[in-house]
């Protein structure tokens, strides 16, 4: 169930260029950059595109076909609007909530899935435990995304494809826990999860289980 | 291609391993290189068992006949077990189903037993003697009906929502010990344990089913992911292996 992994072609749209490199090392793909987005494609048919800026350009996509998974990543893991009211509110529900949806619809709308796929949105835990009501904001507009996913998945589901959100804690993006969370994204996206869907996947070793969720 | 999901050298005991999901779940352990020590009650069909999982390269895999549900058996597990694992699979278990009025304190406590409490007294025999590594991983195997409401399945579901919560706080409570503890929730299951007059059931149940009914192998690997250091973040954890469907019937 694993050994495919290498031939799977996976969209990578985030923030964390590292990451996807690491990604892609795990996959044995090749990362090129063309743009203002890292694209990986290659010669194990895997596929990366990284987005440097906010705006989501999707006619860099046209020539992306037949993907085996996407992998969403919130840009609020290592970036918080302190102020609910603060002028960069908007742009972020358009980074984080109206962009993916778009590019969501753009790929289910043209086809772009290789039949069975598994779509992972990397979110912060933040997101389920209310540390301040300075961050209200960003855990709004991550729930609403990941709300989306959940709502969608029996949609997607019927087109054999996935859909999950990973809560991690912020301190394992670093890269001395990177690898452990890189492992952890690739099962999700193997066949081997070929069956959950819908589901919030918490990565934090524990560490929030005294914690009551909201 | 970086190694993943490998199990080299795990010594993983599986209870319940004579059928079902723990069957398989050995058989994948043993393919990716673990050293499965099988635990069930059928003889026959666990020493069936345990030549596949040697047929599929894993020599060093070992079997042990033992009924959990005696103090005899558990011991008998006990004995089996000479060097202290890196991970436990908790398969064994028992699914019967009877309205609350014709539930006696006798089915009750087989039901709850067997699948609630057992798995806990054996790990504090485990911890007791010594008997689990740091890093290892315990999995617990839960069901979608500890999630769901059906009739006639009250003692079944309340003993798999029990191993929920038993999860959540052992994971705690074993932190320390750098043993992490998580459990799966699967739905119903293409298993060989149903039988040809239950292929209607199975065929209805897929309408529901938006990815299918959920493959053994599958449910095998996502136990084999939690076993691994792919998944050293993950614990304390319920994983629901339900293929998004949104009527468990």
């Amino acid at each position: 169930m694993l050994e495919s992994l290498a031939r799977k072609k996976i969209l990578f749209v985030g923030y964390e260029k590292s990451f996807a490199m690491r990604l892609s090392a795990l996959l044995n793909a090749e990362f090129n950059e063309v743009g203002e987005c890292g694209f990986l494609d290659p010669i194990t048919g895997g596929a990366v595109v990284h987005f440097a800026n906010q705006s989501i350009d999707l006619d860099k996509l046209a020539s992306v076909n037949k993907l085996d998974g996407v992998v969403f990543q919130s840009p609020f893991l290592d970036k918080y609007i302190e102020d609910g009211l603060s002028d960069l509110v908007p742009g972020m529900i358009e980074a984080c909530y109206t962009s993916f949806v778009g590019m969501l619809k753009y790929l289910c709308s043209n086809n772009k899935f290789n039949g069975p796929a598994s779509i992972v949105y990397m979110a912060s835990l933040d997101e389920r435990i209310v540390l301040s009501k300075s961050s209200s904001s960003s855990i709004s507009i991550q729930a609403a995304f990941r709300s989306h996913l959940n709502v969608l998945s029996e949609y997607l589901g019927w087109q054999s494809i996935r859909a999950n959100t990973m809560l991690i804690d912020p301190v394992y993006l670093s890269d001395v826990h990177g690898d452990s969370l890189v492992e952890a994204l690739t099962f999700f996206i193997s066949d081997a999860s070929a069956y959950i869907t819908a589901k919030e996947i918490v990565v934090d070793s524990g560490k929030t289980l005294h914690q009551a969720m909201v | 291609m970086t190694e993943i999901l490998q199990l080299g050298d795990k010594r993983i005991l599986v209870t319940g391993a004579s059928s079902g999901i723990g069957s398989e779940t050995a058989k994948v352990i043993g393919l990716l290189g673990g050293e499965p020590i099988l635990v069930g009650r059928d003889e026959v069909r666990l020493e069936g068992v345990l030549q596949s999982v040697k047929l599929s390269g894993c020599s060093s895999a070992l079997a042990c006949v033992a009924d959990l549900s005696t103090e005899l058996g558990i011991e008998q597990m006990m004995s089996a077990i000479n060097e202290p694992l890196d991970g436990v699979v908790f398969s064994a278990g028992i699914a019967k189903h009877k309205p609350i009025q014709l539930s006696g304190l006798e089915y009750l406590s087989e039901i709850y037993a067997t699948n609630a409490l057992i798995p806990q007294l054996i790990i504090g025999r485990l911890i007791e003697r010594r008997l689990l590594n740091s890093d290892a991983s315990l999995v617990f195997i839960s069901s979608i009906s500890a999630l769901t409401g059906r009739r006639g399945t009250v003692a079944y579901s309340g003993s798999k929502g029990a191993l929920i919560g038993c999860v959540k706080a052992l994971a705690d409570e074993l932190m320390r010990r750098r043993v992490r503890v998580n459990v799966i929730s699967p739905a119903i299951v293409e298993t060989n344990i149903w039988t040809a007059d239950q292929k209607g059931f199975l065929d209805e149940q897929r309408k529901s089913y938006p990815l299918g009914l959920p493959t053994v192998g599958s449910v095998a690997y996502t136990i084999a992911f939690l076993l691994s250091r792919s998944s050293v973040l993950i614990n304390g954890q319920n994983i629901v292996i339900d293929s998004g469907c949104k009527d468990i019937k």
